[in-house]
């Protein structure tokens, strides 16, 4: 079918506005990474704006010689991987016996996971709970208390329930009994969920700051999240108090924190165009009924 | 795709458990380590206590961490305790210390700067009283009290107990105006000595064309911190004057510091988005790109050499010619009013209610107040990180390595060392080392500084505010609220009457202002304030003391810059 004029007219404003759009996303973005690999002089008298001045490594090699970058992005791994795996399996294991009718108690075991979406605990609260389970200090605090997220619980319920119950059938007639058909039917064909859910759960535990924040004790289990939220923040801490903070120490410089901000996005976006045809298709769940 | 058989999830489910088997290895390893340390102590028959102490982020990988590096290792070889210490991230202490004691886990010793996470715990009962420690163990805590009963005197709560640990720091000025002195020259002006001459400069700098550049381009200032204190303060819990023994309001000090602000913001003397620069990034970046006038800035500690070493060298690379100079505050409608001073008197430890160990507790804290602790846990070890220069305080050997192994000290393990105690090797002065240039001419500056400071309080300028604000009390929790909203919204009202034109005039904001105060059960926190003020005037620090403080310290700081 050949365009008309109108609708080539519309595509283009729509192309122009939606590049506009993600101009003004990447701007930012662009801005740190050229911040990041500027001289410091250049930095500071806020020269820098799309493209680095004085092109240095400087930044990369002060924060990775004067800061424990490394550790806590291992940490960070550490705490996102253990923590998208347990929480998959939690998910998996609540969802598929959701998703079945036969199910006994299916409507009250939902209204009670529902009813933790709109209920919390409180900080305290929860704090002493895990305190007297004994995994205060350890990444356990972090992934037991949000294993389950009834949010993407809920969705991969629905991906579940939209598998056509003929295949089930078929697999029950062939002899499938109900884990067997959980792990070699159901999951093979819910590949696109369990993409979403990953991604879903690994940025949770990727930028997860507060609980970190809370729980751990030790600097040496801190993510990378809580420790390049320290430097940034210190700076509008001195500059917002008037109770001063008496330690003669220097402020961290922009081209620094610019780096640090780099390396802590970087994990996520290498990792997104990898899940992202997963993700397309995951999204679009339950858009199409039939 | 990986296929889910029945293996891969065996293998899925294993490498689960395995993990779990790992981080729960990992946290025991941890707790065997602590054993191990106290175990090591028990030798020494060395009692332990716990400590806070604030992680910035900012330690090297290489030196360990806040918890254990070669400072706590030093810590627990010299000191008569143990020490185990728990980080408490620097930004988010009052969350983190909040867990802590409401989970009955807090450390015996805790060190934070902020009296508004203290005080609460205070009134909470968290804390203990620390007169009998002092009394029975101490030696060097007891006699700086007993040398500084200043010190004691305000460490004392409302229940006649002392219940913080403190410091006395240098009274220097904390926040200064540098003034583009090329600019002043090049156009015929003369430094300002009122508001009202400050203003007709900074008209000059924004319309006549200092920077000769043919365009308009520069600010004859910047909003920066204490422009409202040139005109007595406008920080609404500390905006009170007394009069025979009355707290009056100072609402004059913000309808002078609206009308002020407000002309410079119409005729475009400041940069119309002040209000959207937080943490005044952009004021600096004009600054430094040779585009204010007046630049109105930090300047105690690290900032005093940012300032004058690496801001200024930026300054001149950008605006070739630049020369500054302090200008000292001008005399403004409200009277002559003297810069902002840091705390001279800073309580910065307490001590939880169920330390195990009080006597422990209190060796430690003897053991900080040491002048050599002191200078260790500031410069390092003599003859590696430092040599005792030509006034016989300590010079850094290496650069390079004190960043490494010392950059991330600041105070953070010795925030009870008062400067006293240190002698004039602790003052800020001491640090410039005047065989460089850049260093020479900081020492000149701080000088200079220190000159007009000395000069302003012999003449009488007033200190902009009550008091010191940590030397007021905290809002009680009933009130806190309404107050926080009051502080909000008249700060808004005042930003709104700076920017809104003709349309909206001082006296309609200031009215309005009065009307929010009222609302916001001002009355009450009028009399809450007057009651603590009658209570306690004779005690707590004022600024007379702060100025006698001042004094106390003139001849060791002229001693130093002579």
């Amino acid at each position: 079918m050949r365009e008309s004029y109108g609708d080539k007219i519309t595509r283009i404003g729509i192309s122009i506005l939606l590049l506009l759009i993600s101009i003004s996303c990447l701007a930012p973005v662009i801005n740190i990474l050229s911040i990041s690999f500027s001289g410091k002089q250049a930095v500071e008298s806020g020269q820098v704006l799309l493209w680095p001045i004085d092109v240095t490594l400087q930044s990369y090699s002060a924060l990775f010689e004067g800061t424990r970058v490394l550790a806590s992005l291992w940490n960070g791994v550490v705490m996102t991987v253990g923590g998208v795996l347990i929480s998959m399996v939690f998910t998996i294991c609540a969802a598929y016996p959701l998703s079945k009718g036969y199910f006994y108690g299916r409507r009250t075991f939902t209204l009670m996971l529902l009813f933790t979406m709109v209920f919390t605990g409180g900080l305290i609260p929860t704090y002493l709970v895990v305190k007297s389970l004994g995994m205060i200090d350890s990444y356990w605090a972090i992934w037991m208390p949000g294993a389950v997220s009834t949010y993407n619980m809920l969705i991969m319920r629905s991906y579940f329930e939209g598998i056509e119950p003929e295949i089930e059938e078929a697999a029950r007639i062939d002899g499938c009994r109900e884990m067997s058909l959980l792990f070699r039917i159901v999951l093979p064909l819910s590949m696109p969920v369990i993409a979403t859910l990953i991604l879903f759960y690994g940025v949770g535990y990727w930028n997860n700051f507060m609980n970190v924040l809370i729980y751990i004790n030790s600097t040496e289990k801190y993510t990378i999240t809580v420790l390049i939220q320290q430097m940034i923040a210190s700076q509008s801490l001195l500059t917002e108090s008037l109770a001063n903070d008496t330690s003669a120490l220097e402020l961290v410089p922009e081209g620094i924190k610019s780096a640090g901000i780099i390396v802590l996005i970087l994990p996520m976006v290498v990792i997104y165009p990898f899940l992202q045809k997963y993700f397309v298709k995951g999204v679009m769940l339950g858009s199409v009924k039939g | 795709m990986v296929k889910m058989t029945k293996r891969n999830v065996l293998l899925a489910g294993a490498s689960v458990t395995l993990l779990g088997v790992l981080a729960a290895c990992g946290s025991n390893d941890n707790a065997d380590n602590s054993g191990g340390k106290s175990a090591d102590g028990d030798r020494g028959k060395k009692p332990t206590i716990s400590a806070t102490v604030y992680d910035r982020g900012l330690i090297a990988a290489s030196e360990g961490t806040m918890e254990k590096n070669r400072w706590t290792q030093w810590i627990n070889e010299n000191s008569p305790t143990n020490v185990k210490f728990t980080a408490i991230p620097r930004t988010e202490s009052k969350q983190k210390l909040n867990t802590l004691f409401a989970s009955g886990s807090a450390p015996d010793l805790i060190f934070e700067f902020d009296p508004n996470i203290k005080n609460p715990l205070y009134d909470q009962k968290q804390l203990m009283p620390l007169d009998d420690m002092i009394n029975q163990y101490s030696t060097t805590y007891k006699k700086l009290l007993e040398d500084n009963p200043i010190l004691k005197q305000v460490s004392v709560k409302s229940d006649g107990k002392i219940y913080e640990f403190g410091k006395l720091n240098e009274a220097i000025p904390q926040f200064i105006i540098a003034i583009r002195q090329d600019w002043l020259d090049k156009l015929n002006l003369t430094m300002p000595k009122t508001t009202e001459e400050m203003y007709q400069v900074a008209k000059a700098f924004t319309e006549q064309d200092p920077d000769g550049n043919g365009k308009k381009d520069t600010y004859g200032l910047n909003v920066g911190p204490g422009l409202g204190d040139i005109f007595g303060g406008t920080n609404l819990s500390n905006s009170y004057k007394d009069e025979n023994g009355t707290l009056v309001r100072t609402w004059d000090n913000f309808e002078e510091y609206i009308d002020f602000t407000k002309r410079l913001y119409d005729e475009g003397i400041i940069d119309k988005d002040y209000i959207t620069d937080n943490n005044g990034a952009k004021a600096r970046q004009d600054f430094l790109n040779g585009k204010t006038g007046m630049f109105l800035v930090q300047s105690n500690y690290s900032f005093w050499n940012r300032l004058w070493i690496t801001d200024y060298a930026t300054l001149q690379a950008n605006a070739p010619g630049a020369k500054l100079e302090i200008m000292p505050y001008p005399k403004s409608p409200r009277g002559q009013f003297i810069n902002w001073i840091n705390n001279p008197v800073q309580l910065t430890a307490v001590v939880n209610r169920n330390a195990k160990n009080p006597e422990a507790v209190m060796k430690y804290v003897d053991f900080l107040s040491e002048p050599d602790t002191g200078r260790t846990l500031t410069n390092g070890i003599e003859g590696t990180h430092w040599q005792a220069g030509p006034t016989g305080c300590p010079n850094p050997i290496d650069q390079e390595k004190n960043k490494t192994e010392l950059g991330y000290l600041g105070q953070d393990y010795n925030m009870i060392f008062s400067v006293v105690s240190g002698g004039k090797c602790s003052f800020t002065a001491s640090s410039f080392n005047p065989d460089k240039p850049d260093e020479k001419l900081a020492k000149e500056k701080f000088k200079e500084n220190m000159d007009i400071f000395y000069n302003m309080i012999d003449q009488g300028a007033q200190f902009p505010g009550l008091t010191h604000l940590e030397h007021l009390p905290t809002v009680p929790q009933d009130l806190l609220v309404d107050f926080q909203n009051a502080n909000t919204e008249i700060g808004n009202l005042m930003t709104k009457a700076i920017v809104s034109g003709g349309g909206y005039t001082t006296d309609k904001a200031l009215t309005e202002m009065q009307a929010l105060w009222k609302k916001y059960n001002g009355d009450k926190l009028d009399a809450f304030y007057q009651e603590w003020y009658t209570a306690n005037k004779d005690t707590a620090l004022m600024p007379d003391d702060i100025f006698q403080i001042v004094k106390d310290q003139k001849a060791t700081q002229e001693e130093i810059l002579k």
